[in-house]
């Protein structure tokens, strides 16, 4: 793991109102290229580069960018489903980057992290987190913090599988074909004691009635139902877990448009009556624009700019998010808007380019973008941007 | 509340086998080898006509395995009403074929159950857990199968001695690479697919997620071929037999018998189908078996297949 002190508190300020659900502090995952006799690692894949956010607690975060920025690498690596190169992945208030580790070196993440810190005299708390692992270690001694932070892993694993659920893309690959419907509902729920084996059928039900399947369809298999129902299927499998998170990727990207807004209005309809809270990724900036209340947009692996979805989308800051506005459709044949048109390509995610990741493709870049790195920075109230000249284009 | 679809698929699967004649043939012919097993005590009485008891009646043989022998003539004797497939080395060509048909399945079944199972085990953890553990897996497969087959089963028989289970030891020991193989790549495929990451991130088990998700997702192309080699691994294990490694003398296997023509195989001088009996017989018991493993496979992977569905 990298150090993350410099970073902890980059990005966002401290004054939050409401609670926050999950943080995900300069996350970094690097896939390795391999090649020769020996498999030496010979480049890194930057898929996701140093990506800070927060969640708060009921609302809808849209993370949105073009194919290949990062933005599922991060859903994935949040749920573990790829460990993190570095960064920190905070649930509720407590850090889980070290869960999905194997004892040992959950223990070295913790002593890297926290005790190498605390253990200095002249130690400055830089977060809420830091405190409160500090007040522990205070009291408690290096082996309280490491049995408060890596003691019952299993436990904490199986906790963090129940908080943070996800809905996939492709309603065809995620639902196991040779399952009946019951069973690939009742799985989780069952791995963790959250129901009875009896009243299995009865709790997977009401489910499906809730995601709009009839009940007594739950003993046929994945392919007797239609793209939609599959991807109400795969709804309701995350809902049973009773998630406080649901990550959707792609959730509705492969359904046609009729179907799509039906599972987007149930999936808000879920969000008020269970108080869940979403994480929306997709490329589609009308239906990010549609469900979320903060949106996060990212490009080659970075951050460029987060805000409120009514600032971003009313005034963007960042050259390239505006340049994503202007390509969206509008339904009236008679507007005609200035659309910018990017030249070339995404640059290639194992060789980024220096200085600024967009310069080579910005239409406002100036010399000092191809020499310096712009931070996230706030150039508005909780309106971030990683720019140099914020609001030039 | 009803699940009438699987009913229904088995039902399409059934049509399928009975409108397929080579099916039909391959099920028949495994259908028969299973009834002579079954009933080898039956069609060919495990006693020793030479020997009588104290009631005047033939002894019943303590190893019905071993065929017994009933005449001191050592040329081979030619079909005759009382022994239909004539005789060679003064045992009965007929008891042999009809024991040795139980001797066929016991090796086919076993050998192919365990070194399918250990081919399983090894290709599941090769293709799920990846990385180091794939590479070194793999590497152990590889050198498995550098070893030319039959001189390995030999060298293994030589080492571990004479006998049909050090025999069925040989070939699962250098058996289980080709179900590890196809099991691996199998495996690679499906480990990706959504169903598998959803698993995961439900919190289920790894053991569990390779038993529920991945396995029957994959298994279909290895138990196919597993019927398949169910044949020619009885093949082998003749040809082991044929060499003197296998069953012990007079031990009531089809390779064993053939191994007693080795002297006839050629026939007298001038007329080389005079000993015809002693071959074709325990031969043609073992092409049918094979034939029919081999027909039953194909049936299988037909109705197994998606792509042929």
């Amino acid at each position: 793991m990298m150090n993350t002190n410099s970073t902890i508190n980059r990005t966002f300020s401290e004054q939050k109102k409401q609670e926050v659900l999950l943080r995900i502090d300069n996350l970094v995952k690097y896939f390795p290229i391999r090649a020769g006799v020996f498999k030496r690692i010979v480049a890194w894949v930057k898929a996701v580069d140093g990506v800070s956010f927060e969640v708060y607690k009921g609302e809808t975060v849209g993370l949105v960018g073009e194919s290949g920025c990062g933005k599922t690498t991060v859903g994935m690596t949040l749920l573990r489903l790829y460990e993190p190169t570095s960064g920190r992945i905070i649930v509720d208030g407590e850090d889980t980057t070290h869960y999905f580790l194997p004892k040992w070196k959950a223990k070295r993440y913790v002593e890297k992290v926290y005790l190498s810190r605390f253990k200095n005299n002249n130690f400055q708390p830089v977060d809420e987190l830091d405190r409160k692992y500090f007040e522990i270690f205070k009291n408690n001694g290096e082996e309280g913090l490491l049995e408060y932070l890596i003691g019952d892993l299993e436990e904490k694993r199986l906790k963090f599988r129940r908080d943070i659920q996800i809905v996939f893309q492709d309603p065809y690959s995620s639902l196991n074909p040779r399952m009946r419907v019951k069973n690939i509902l009742a799985e989780g729920p069952l791995a963790h004691g959250l129901f009875r084996k009896s009243e299995a059928l009865d709790r997977v039900g009401r489910a499906l009635e809730e995601v709009g399947i009839h009940p007594t369809h739950m003993y046929r298999f994945p392919h007797e139902f239609s793209g939609g129902q599959r991807q109400r299927i795969g709804i309701a499998r995350a809902l049973l877990m009773n998630p406080k998170l649901i990550i959707a990727d792609e959730a509705v990207a492969a359904l046609d448009v009729s179907i799509r807004s039906q599972v987007i209005n149930l999936m808000m309809d879920l969000q008020k009556e269970h108080n869940l809270t979403y994480l929306f990724i997709s490329h589609d900036l009308s239906l990010i624009k549609y469900i979320s209340s903060r949106v996060v947009v990212m490009y080659l692996g970075k951050v460029v700019e987060t805000a409120k979805k009514k600032d971003l989308f009313e005034e963007p800051l960042h050259p390239y998010t505006k340049a994503l506005m202007s390509a969206i459709p509008v339904p009236n044949p008679e507007y005609k808007k200035q659309r910018i048109i990017l030249q070339g390509d995404v640059p290639s995610p194992v060789n980024p380019p220096k200085g600024c990741y967009f310069h080579p493709r910005c239409p406002v870049a100036k010399p000092i973008c191809s020499q310096e790195r712009p931070e996230l920075r706030e150039v508005k109230p909780e309106h971030y941007v990683a720019c140099h000249f914020p609001g030039s284009l | 509340m009803s699940e009438p679809k699987p009913r229904s698929e088995f039902r399409r699967m059934m049509r399928k086998l009975l409108r397929n004649p080579s099916a039909i043939l391959g099920f028949s012919l495994l259908a028969f080898f299973v009834l002579v097993a079954i009933f080898a005590p039956y069609i060919a009485e495990p006693v020793n006509p030479q020997m009588l008891d104290e009631n005047g009646k033939p002894m019943r043989l303590d190893n019905p395995y071993i065929m017994p022998v009933i005449t001191w003539s050592s040329e081979p004797i030619p079909p005759s009403k009382e022994h239909p497939f004539g005789m060679i080395q003064g045992r009965d060509i007929f008891y042999g074929v009809v024991w040795g048909t139980r001797t066929a399945f016991y090796i086919g079944l076993t050998v192919t159950l365990i070194s399918t199972a250990v081919g399983i085990v090894i290709g599941s953890i090769s293709g799920y857990y990846g990385g180091w553990i794939d590479e070194i897996l793999m590497r152990i497969t590889d050198v498995f199968l550098s070893i030319p087959f039959l001189l390995a089963a030999m060298v293994l028989t030589t080492i571990l001695g004479n006998g049909l289970d050090k025999v069925m030891i040989a070939m699962v020991v250098f058996g289980w690479m080709g179900a590890a193989r196809l099991i691996r790549a199998n495996i690679l495929q499906v480990k990706e697919e959504q169903f598998v990451l959803a698993a995961k991130a439900l919190g289920i088990k790894d053991f569990f997620i390779i038993l529920r998700h991945i396995l029957p997702n994959t298994i279909f192309p290895v138990l196919i071929q597993a019927s398949m080699r169910m044949g020619s691994l009885v093949i082998t294990a003749a040809g082991l037999s044929f060499l003197g490694l296998g069953a012990p003398l007079g031990y009531a296997d089809w390779g064993s018998m053939l191994n007693f023509t080795r002297n006839w195989i050629l026939g007298t001088s001038g007329s080389s189908m005079t000993y015809w009996y002693a071959v074709f017989y325990p031969g043609m018991a073992m092409v049918l078996f094979v034939l029919a493993w081999n027909l039953v496979g194909d049936a299988l992977r037909d109705v197994f297949d998606p792509r042929l569905k």
